[in-house]
C-alpha cells in the first residue's frame, strides 16, 4: 500500500514540480561608477543621515563605494532655515539639531543640495502627513524545514486607519531588535489602505489596512523570536515615492514565469549639468511609530501590544 | 453605424441579384453537393473536386461544399483528398445537378496498394501559401508532452511559429506578439488558448477535426489580427453511429461521445476532459494547502441538423475554466457559443451566417475567511472581455475558374477591465473600472481565379470600421516626454452608443500562383491587416490577467503590411513535400510601455501606453516526408523581428522579448508494424533575449539592478534544445471487426534531461543580505516521462 501510494505520488504529483531554479555565473558588461544619494530624511527630532555612494558592478558583494568630501544641505523652503549634513565617513552625512527642534512640520518644502567634483545634485520634496499605528498583534507559526521562504518564528502584522480625505501614501517599514528588514518581498507601499493605487479611484480612503499591507512587517526569513523587539513605522511619502518604491520592489522581485521586462529605477534628484548622471532618491517624512517585545504565546493565540 | 447597415443592405441585394443572374447562363449547368467521410458522416474541408484528365475543379469549403460550373456534357468527376481513397462518379451534366461523395479513409493496410491520390500535391497546386494544415491524426503522432496530444504546441513545430518558452502562453507568429492571431473555434474568438498557462491548450483533441494555421496571405474574408489565423474545427459528430472516445493520461482524462439523432441528418459531439492532480495529491497536502484547489477543465459540445439539402444549422460551444487557490482564489476561462446556419440560395452561392457570442473572464481574491469579523479583509477582482458577433459569408461559384467570397461581419465588444471590491471589516468599497464598448465591422470581397492552366491569383478587399463607443469617459493626455507618464487633461463623457472616436481601413489582399511544372510552384502574397483590440501586457510571457483593450482615441490601431514569397516543390511522386518562403513584415503602432507602468486597474492606462513600430523578416525551410514507414517533418527558420519605440532602448531598436533567430525543429514517427510505432521530436532553437543589469544602487539598504546602458534586451539565455521520444503500441484487436480500439502511448519529454532556461533573473541572496546572484529558471528542469491510454469505440 506505501509502495504503491509513493508511485502514484512520482507519476502524478512530481510534474507540478518540474521547474526548477538554479544560481549560475553570468559575465555582465561593464560597470560605470554612478553618483547615488540615499536621501530618506524625517522631521522627527532625531539623528537624520544622507547616505552618498556610488553604483558598483552588480556582483561586487558589498555595500556600494561611499563617497567622502560633499558638500550636503538641506533647506526648508517654507521658512528658509538650512541644514547641513556632515561627513560621518562610509559616505555617511548626518545632522543632529544642536537644539532638539524638527526641520519642520508637515507640509514644509525642502530643497536638497549634494555639491561633489565642482558639480552640484539638487531635490525638492513636500512632506505629507502619516497616521497612528493602533496595534500590533503577532503570533507563533511553525513552517516546515523544507520551506526555503520562510522560517518558524513570531509572525507580527500591524492595524491603523488610513486618514479621510486626499489620497495618502505611506511607507511601512519594520523593523527587528531596531534592523530595518529590507527583504525585497516586504517593500510595504501604501496607497490609502491598500497597495493599489489607481489614479483618479479612492476606493480605500479611510479605511483599515488590508492584508497585505497589515502583513508586511515581518521577514519571513528571520520572524521574530521571543525576546526580540518588534517595530513599525509609517513614514509618510508622496505619489512620487510610491511609484519610485513600487519600481525599486519589481526590479528585485522580478523571478518567474511572469517577470516583467527589466527597467531603470527613475530618481528625483537632478543634476544641474545636465551631462552628469545622478541616481537615488529625496524624501522628507513624518513618522509614526509603534513597537512591543515579543513574549512567549501558545501557538494558536496571539499577543497584542 | 449608418455606413455599417448601408453596406449590410448592399450586400444583401447583391447576393439576391446574382441568384438572379445565373438563370441567364443557359449553355452552362452546375454540379454541386457534398463530401463526407464515409465512416463516420463527418464533412470534409478542403476536398479536392475535379473533372478527370483536366485541372478543372475545386475544393470544398470549410463546410464541406463545393460547386463547378461546366458547359454541358458528360464527364468523370473524382473527388480526391489526402488519407482517403479517391472516388470516381460519371456525371451526366445536362441540367444543374447534385452529387454528394462520401470517400473512406485508407486504412494503415491497405495504404501500400492504394492508386495514387491525386490530392496529395495539393501543397504545389493550391493558392494557399505560408498556411500550414494539421489533421488531428497528424497532431496525434507528434510526441507530446505527458503524452497529452495538443493543437497549439504541435503548431509551434511549425516554420515560423515561435514562443517565449514552455509555460509561456500563446505563440508567436513571424515575429507577431501573441495577440496578434485570431484564434477561432468554430468561427468563435478564443481569447485565452492556453490551460495551465501554456502548457496545455483548451482545444480537445476528441473533438477537433481540422486546424488550420495562415501566417501569410491570409484571405479577405479574415481580419482583425496582424499576424496569423487558427481557425480550429470542430467535429459534427457521428452521423452514422454511436461512438465514443477517450483516453486516461498522466494529467488529465477525456471522454467524447458522438452519435446520431436522426441518421445521416443530426448528430452531436459532446468532449470532456478534467485534469485530477489535486484528486490524487489531496492525502500528501497538508497545513496551509490542505484546501488547495489545482485543476482545469474544459466541455466541448455541438449538435448539427441538416434540414433539407439546402438548409443545415450548427450549433456549437465551449466551457473551460482553469482554477488555482490555497488562501486565495484565482480562476479563469473561456466560454464561446456559435450558431450557425448554412444556406443555398442556388446550386452555386453558398451562404454560412454565424452568430457568436464569447466571453473571457478571470476572478483573483484574496482573504475572506472569516466574515463579519472586524479584523477580516478581502479583495474580489474580475474582469471580463464579452463579444457578440453577426457573420454573413458567401461563397459564388461563378464559373470553374472564379470563386467569389464576399460577406460582412460585425462584432459588438465589451470590456469590463476591473470589477474590485475591498472589504475591510464593514467597511466596503469600489474601485472597478467602468466598462468600455466598442464595434468592429468589416467588409470584404475576393475573388480566386485561374488564368490559363498555370496560374492562379486571389485578390480581395477588406474594408473595417472600428468605433470606440460611450458609454464612457474618454481621455485627453498631456504631452510629456516619451516613457514617462502622462496625466489627464481633459475628460470627456459620452452616451450610450455615441462615437467617441472613428478608425477605418482599406486592407487589400492578394495571393497568387504560378505552376512552373508538375510538381514545382511559385506563390506570392502580400496582406495588410488591421487590428483594433490589444491585449495589454508588460511581462514577458503574458498572463492570464492582462487585460484586452480597445483602440481609443489614444490607442490607435496596428496596422500591418506582410510580403511573402515561396518556392513549393514536391520530389519522388509527392513522397517528399518542400518548401522555402521568405517574408517581411512592417508593423505599426505596437503596444509598448512606459518604465513602471501599471496595467491592471488603472482607469487611465491610456497614460502608460507607448506606441512604436516594429518590423519582422525571416526565411522557413520544410521539408516533409508524406509517405512510407518513416514519416515527418523538418522545419527550419531564419529570422529575426524588432521594434522601435521612442523611449525606450536609447530609442534604438530592439529585439522584441520572443525574438528567435534559429530555430530548428524535427519531427518523426515510424511504423514497426501494425501495432507499434515510435516517434521523436527534437528541437533546437536560439534562446530568447533579456535585460541584464550592470551594476548595483543601494538605497536604503535595497540593492537594487540598473543598467548603465540602458539597453534593453541585451544579452540572450543560452540555446534551447530538447529531445523527445514517444512510442505507441496500438491493442491488437481480437476479432477483426471489433469495434473497441484502444492503444497506449509512452513518453518521454526532455529526455536528456537539460534544463532550458526560461529566464534569468538577478535577486538579493536570502541569507546574505548584500550578496546579489544570478538564477536560471527553467521550467522543465527534468525528464518528464508519462503513459497514456487511449479508446475508441
Amino acid at each position: 500500500m506505501k509502495i504503491n501510494r509513493v508511485i502514484i505520488y512520482f507519476i502524478f504529483f512530481l510534474p507540478l514540480f518540474w521547474s526548477c531554479e538554479d544560481v549560475i555565473n553570468v559575465n555582465l558588461n561593464n560597470s560605470v561608477p554612478i553618483l547615488t544619494i540615499d536621501a530618506f530624511i524625517s522631521q522627527e527630532i532625531a539623528k537624520q543621515t544622507i547616505r552618498v555612494s556610488t553604483t558598483a558592478p552588480y556582483f561586487q558583494n558589498q555595500a556600494t563605494p561611499p563617497v567622502s568630501g560633499a558638500v550636503v544641505t538641506v533647506t526648508n523652503i517654507s521658512d528658509g532655515k538650512v541644514f547641513i549634513f556632515n561627513d560621518k565617513g562610509k559616505g555617511n552625512y548626518e545632522y543632529v539639531s544642536p537644539n532638539n527642534t524638527s526641520i519642520g512640520r508637515v507640509g514644509n518644502s525642502y530643497l536638497l543640495s549634494v555639491r561633489y567634483n565642482g558639480e552640484e545634485y539638487t531635490s525638492r520634496c513636500t512632506s505629507t502627513r502619516t497616521t497612528a499605528i493602533d496595534s500590533i498583534v503577532y503570533e507563533f507559526e511553525e513552517v516546515p524545514e523544507s520551506n526555503t521562504n520562510a522560517k518558524t518564528g513570531y509572525y507580527a502584522e500591524f492595524y491603523g486607519f488610513d486618514v479621510k480625505g486626499a489620497v495618502d501614501f505611506y511607507w511601512g517599514r519594520g523593523y527587528k531588535n531596531g534592523v530595518f528588514n529590507s527583504n525585497p518581498n516586504d517593500v510595504n507601499y501604501i496607497a490609502d489602505a491598500t497597495r493599489n493605487f489607481a489614479p483618479g479611484v479612492q476606493g480605500s480612503d479611510g479605511l483599515p489596512f488590508i492584508n497585505p499591507v497589515r502583513n508586511r512587517m515581518t521577514n519571513s526569513l528571520d520572524p521574530y523570536q521571543v525576546g526580540d523587539s518588534a517595530v513599525i513605522e509609517l513614514w509618510s511619502i508622496n505619489e512620487a515615492t510610491y511609484e519610485f518604491l513600487r519600481q525599486v520592489e519589481s526590479q528585485m522581485n522580478n523571478g518567474g514565469l511572469f517577470a516583467r521586462i527589466p527597467e531603470n529605477v527613475r530618481t528625483n534628484i537632478n543634476a544641474r549639468n545636465a551631462n552628469s548622471k545622478v541616481l537615488g532618491w529625496f524624501c522628507v517624512s513624518e513618522i509614526s511609530r509603534r513597537g512591543l517585545k515579543i513574549k512567549q504565546v501558545e501557538k494558536g493565540k496571539k499577543g497584542k501590544g | 453605424m449608418k455606413i455599417t447597415v448601408i453596406v449590410y443592405f448592399l450586400i444583401l441585394s447583391i447576393s439576391l441579384s446574382i441568384n438572379h443572374l445565373h438563370a441567364q447562363q443557359a449553355e452552362k449547368s452546375t454540379v454541386s453537393g457534398y463530401v463526407k467521410d464515409s465512416k463516420n458522416g463527418e464533412k470534409l474541408i478542403g476536398v479536392n473536386v475535379y473533372i478527370k484528365g483536366t485541372t478543372i475543379g475545386t475544393t470544398t469549403n470549410e463546410y464541406g461544399f463545393y460547386s463547378l460550373t461546366l458547359a454541358k456534357g458528360k464527364y468523370e468527376l473524382i473527388a480526391s483528398y489526402i488519407g482517403y481513397l479517391s472516388v470516381n462518379k460519371e456525371l451526366d451534366l445536362s441540367t444543374n445537378t447534385k452529387i454528394d461523395f462520401e470517400i473512406a479513409e485508407q486504412d494503415i493496410q491497405l495504404q501500400e496498394v492504394v492508386v495514387k491520390a491525386e490530392a496529395e500535391d495539393q501543397n504545389v497546386k493550391n493558392i494557399e501559401m505560408s498556411t500550414n494544415k494539421l489533421d488531428i491524426k497528424a497532431i496525434q503522432k507528434i510526441p507530446a508532452f505527458l503524452g497529452e496530444v495538443d493543437v497549439i504546441r504541435s503548431i509551434q513545430l511549425l516554420p515560423g511559429v515561435a514562443t517565449v518558452g514552455e509555460g509561456a502562453t500563446g505563440f508567436n507568429v513571424r515575429g507577431g506578439a501573441i495577440d496578434q492571431n485570431l484564434v477561432l473555434l468554430d468561427e468563435a474568438p478564443v481569447y485565452n488558448s492556453a490551460h495551465l498557462f501554456g502548457f496545455f491548450s483548451v482545444f480537445n483533441p476528441d473533438a477537433v477535426k481540422d486546424v488550420k494555421l495562415i501566417k501569410g496571405g491570409i484571405p479577405a474574408q479574415y481580419g482583425g489580427r496582424l499576424s496569423s489565423l487558427l481557425d480550429v474545427r470542430m467535429k459534427e459528430g457521428n452521423s452514422k453511429r454511436f461512438a465514443i472516445q477517450g483516453g486516461i493520461g498522466a494529467i488529465f482524462s477525456r471522454v467524447a461521445i458522438e452519435a446520431p439523432i436522426i441518421k445521416d441528418k443530426a448528430s452531436f459531439i459532446i468532449a470532456a476532459r478534467r485534469s485530477y492532480i489535486d484528486v490524487l495529491a489531496k492525502p500528501f497536502l497538508s497545513g496551509d494547502f490542505k484546501n488547495a484547489q489545482f485543476y482545469f477543465y474544459d466541455l466541448t459540445a455541438k449538435v448539427n441538423y441538416t434540414i433539407n439539402p439546402k438548409n443545415t444549422v450548427f450549433i456549437s460551444g465551449y466551457f473551460g475554466r482553469d482554477v488555482f487557490g490555497s488562501g486565495f482564489k484565482f480562476n479563469w476561462g473561456n466560454a464561446t457559443s456559435t450558431i450557425r446556419w448554412n444556406h443555398l440560395f442556388s446550386d452555386r452561392l453558398f451562404m454560412n451566417l454565424t452568430a457568436f457570442y464569447s466571453n473571457y473572464d478571470y476572478l483573483l481574491g484574496f482573504g475572506g475567511t472569516t466574515a463579519n469579523d472586524a479584523t477580516s479583509s478581502q479583495f474580489d477582482w474580475t474582469s471580463n472581455i464579452i463579444n457578440y458577433s453577426v457573420k454573413p459569408d458567401f461563397t459564388y461559384f461563378l464559373n470553374a475558374k472564379n470563386t467569389i467570397k464576399f460577406g460582412a461581419q460585425s462584432i459588438y465588444y465589451d470590456f469590463r477591465p476591473g470589477k474590485a471590491i475591498i472589504t475591510s471589516g464593514n467597511n466596503r468599497s469600489d474601485i472597478s473600472l467602468p466598462p468600455k464598448y466598442s464595434l468592429e465591422t468589416g467588409f470584404y470581397i475576393d475573388n480566386e481565379q485561374k488564368i490559363g492552366d498555370k496560374l492562379t491569383i486571389q485578390y480581395g478587399m477588406r474594408y473595417s470600421i472600428f468605433n470606440y463607443l460611450g458609454k464612457g469617459e474618454a481621455y485627453e493626455f498631456s504631452q510629456e516626454l516619451p516613457n514617462v507618464r502622462r496625466s489627464v487633461t481633459n475628460t470627456t463623457t459620452y452616451g450610450s452608443f455615441e462615437s467617441i472616436k472613428q478608425y477605418g481601413n482599406f486592407e487589400p489582399r492578394f495571393s497568387m500562383n504560378l505552376e512552373l511544372n508538375a510538381t514545382t510552384s511559385l506563390k506570392a502574397s502580400y496582406n495588410r491587416m488591421a487590428q483594433y483590440i490589444h491585449l495589454v501586457s508588460n511581462t514577458a510571457a503574458s498572463t492570464p490577467l492582462d487585460v484586452w483593450t480597445p483602440s481609443t482615441n489614444n490607442i490607435k490601431p496596428q496596422l500591418a503590411d506582410q510580403f511573402a514569397l515561396g518556392l513549393f516543390k514536391n520530389f519522388k511522386d509527392n513522397t517528399f513535400e518542400t518548401s522555402v518562403e521568405i517574408y517581411y513584415k512592417d508593423l505599426q503602432n505596437q503596444l509598448d510601455f512606459i518604465d513602471n507602468s501599471d496595467l491592471l486597474l488603472n482607469r487611465y492606462l491610456e497614460g502608460d501606453l507607448l506606441q512604436g513600430i516594429g518590423r519582422a523578416y525571416g526565411a522557413e525551410f520544410y521539408v516533409k516526408k508524406n509517405k512510407g514507414k518513416l514519416t515527418g517533418f523538418v522545419s527550419y527558420t531564419l529570422s529575426r523581428t524588432e521594434r522601435q519605440v521612442s523611449g525606450l532602448n536609447n530609442n534604438d531598436w530592439f529585439p522584441n522579448r520572443f525574438d528567435r533567430p534559429h530555430n530548428l525543429n524535427m519531427s518523426v514517427s515510424y511504423e514497426f508494424n501494425d501495432y507499434w510505432s515510435a516517434s521523436a521530436n527534437f528541437v533546437l532553437q536560439s534562446g530568447t533575449p533579456v535585460t541584464f543589469p550592470t551594476s548595483r544602487v543601494q538605497v536604503q539598504d535595497y540593492t537594487i539592478p540598473y543598467n548603465i546602458e540602458a539597453t534593453r534586451n541585451n544579452f540572450r539565455v543560452p540555446t534551447y534544445h530538447r529531445l523527445d521520444f514517444a512510442v505507441t503500441k496500438i491493442n491488437k484487436k481480437k476479432r477483426p471487426n471489433q469495434r473497441w480500439e484502444s492503444n497506449w502511448v509512452f513518453s518521454i519529454y526532455n529526455a536528456y534531461n537539460r534544463r532550458n532556461p526560461f529566464t534569468i533573473y538577478f535577486r538579493r541572496n536570502q541569507t546574505e543580505p548584500l550578496n546579489t546572484e544570478a538564477v536560471r529558471l527553467a521550467i522543465i528542469g527534468s525528464i518528464v516521462p508519462a503513459v497514456s491510454y487511449n479508446f475508441k469505440f
